[in-house]
């Protein structure tokens, strides 16, 4: 349904200003993303990956710790972000991997696609995916193990936003080197993860200090900053990793 | 005349590696003309329509399309179309998504038209819902050459397009080659053997040991 929203808004706007260079960039940036959408949707790589991980975490922790509660309180801003980290990596790295048979990359890359424009509409969609499972585990945690704790979920609607840009980040830095490498390297994404250690240590920051009462914003603007640097890396060396 | 060439390359030369893969290569194609070369395996015809489309940089020489000079790092132009070994479509989509996505991103008028005629002309209408992945080798080449015939460019550069056809498939793709020339668009095909798979061949010319060279004149 969205797919096709935004195929719809990609046609019009593709109409209404031709040969206008920033609006055919939108307009290609929408085709991707809506395409993207259509690939994820059918896959379910990044969303069922990251549950998955959740569920198995909230089982073994309900399972081995729940007579301690103030113990899961205490570690779980930690445990729920290590299992982002890693299904979160783990699922972006894979990012390209629809692109790898039938050499799909030099398809797009011959229809005059640029590596930034494909890169922002895989970005923008697995954040999408990434974020609306992170939210579902986050809540299921706060819902079993946190019952009495009260918090603003808007700043924590922010700090799971900021944290999933930055592993989304990363993770599509590596899936482009992983691209590069033809996985000739099968355990790059271990290698690179450590690449998400300051994401990591400041969404966990952030999410204990909300969680416990403390000062978050030291925690979310150290999340912001890792963000844009990352961000920013992504864009810039993605033009320089393109394999045709 | 050498004005009007929609490509032209004057003493091209490449290199694999440290190796010169061919040099000192000279050739021209008008509107409407049909180019053919031929060569063993590992002659360098894959790497040469490389070049030409831009995927590959080259050491030397000239290239012009459309009249204008092509750097080495040059972008690509949706005027150029290319089929190379493989058909560029996503597995995991079906053949309609696939042409609906390159047919956006080309921006092709009357997209959801163009898609039935130009499946309709491949005979892929049974096939058009299936997921790529699904396709025999021979259906690939055909969803191959419906991605090309989509996309309609100007200079069409085949790489062995002949190869997995049926009698049926060789037919059509032998009246896409002539429409494409009736519309004045020209088409260079590469093929490992002399076998007498198209018509009405204007140049074919030989790729060995490095060096291009005419075979016969049409």
């Amino acid at each position: 349904m969205l797919a096709k929203q935004l195929f719809s808004i990609a046609a019009n706007s593709g109409n209404a200003t031709r040969g206008d260079a920033q609006v055919q960039a939108i307009r290609r940036w929408v085709v991707l993303t809506a395409h993207e959408w259509t690939l994820q949707w059918r896959h379910k790589d990044s969303g069922l990956a990251v549950l998955a991980v959740a569920l198995l975490e909230i089982a073994a922790f309900d399972l081995s710790m729940n007579r301690i509660p103030r113990l899961l309180a205490q570690t779980g801003p930690g445990i729920l972000w290590m299992g982002f980290l890693f299904s979160g990596t783990l699922t972006v790295t894979r990012a390209y991997a629809h692109e790898t048979a039938e050499d799909v990359m030099t398809g797009l890359y011959l229809a005059a696609l640029g590596q930034t424009t494909q890169l922002v509409a895989k970005l923008t969609v697995n954040f999408m995916w990434l974020l609306g499972s992170v939210w579902l585990t986050t809540w299921l945690w706060v819902r079993l193990f946190m019952a009495p704790t009260r918090f603003s979920w808007a700043v924590m609607d922010l700090i799971l936003s900021l944290g999933v840009l930055g592993l989304v980040s990363v993770g599509l830095l590596m899936a482009r080197v992983g691209l590069l490498l033809e996985g000739a390297d099968p355990f790059l994404t271990v290698w690179l993860m450590v690449l998400d250690l300051p994401v990591t240590v400041a969404a966990m920051g952030a999410t204990w200090a909300l969680m416990h009462g403390g000062d978050v914003w030291p925690w979310v603007r150290g999340l912001a900053v890792f963000d844009l640097i990352f961000l920013t890396s992504t864009l810039i060396f993605s033009d320089y990793l393109r394999e045709v | 005349m050498m004005d009007s060439a929609l490509l032209e390359c004057q003493n091209l030369s490449c290199d694999m590696g440290s190796r010169p893969l061919w040099q000192g290569v000279w050739l021209s194609l008008e509107p409407g003309g049909l180019m053919k070369v031929v060569g063993p395996n590992g002659a360098g015809k894959s790497t040469l329509l490389k070049v030409l489309v831009g995927l590959r940089g080259f050491r030397c020489g000239r290239l012009m399309r459309f009249g204008e000079r092509v750097s080495v790092a040059a972008k690509p132009d949706s005027r150029v179309g290319y089929l190379g070994h493989a058909s560029f479509l996503y597995a995991s989509l079906t053949l309609e998504e696939n042409l609906r996505l390159y047919g956006r991103l080309w921006g092709v008028p009357h997209l959801s038209r163009r898609i039935n005629a130009v499946v309709e002309q491949m005979g892929l209408q049974w096939s058009r819902y299936e997921r790529i992945q699904s396709f025999s080798q021979g259906m690939m080449q055909r969803a191959g050459l419906a991605r090309l015939e989509l996309q309609r460019p100007r200079l069409w550069l085949m790489d062995e397009p002949f190869s997995g056809l049926d009698d049926q498939g060789r037919n059509m793709l032998r009246r896409m080659i002539d429409d494409a020339r009736r519309r004045g668009d020209a088409v260079l095909i590469t093929a490992p053997t002399f076998s007498d798979d198209i018509g009405d061949v204007g140049q074919t010319t030989v790729l060995d040991r490095g060096q291009l060279r005419k075979r016969n004149e049409g």
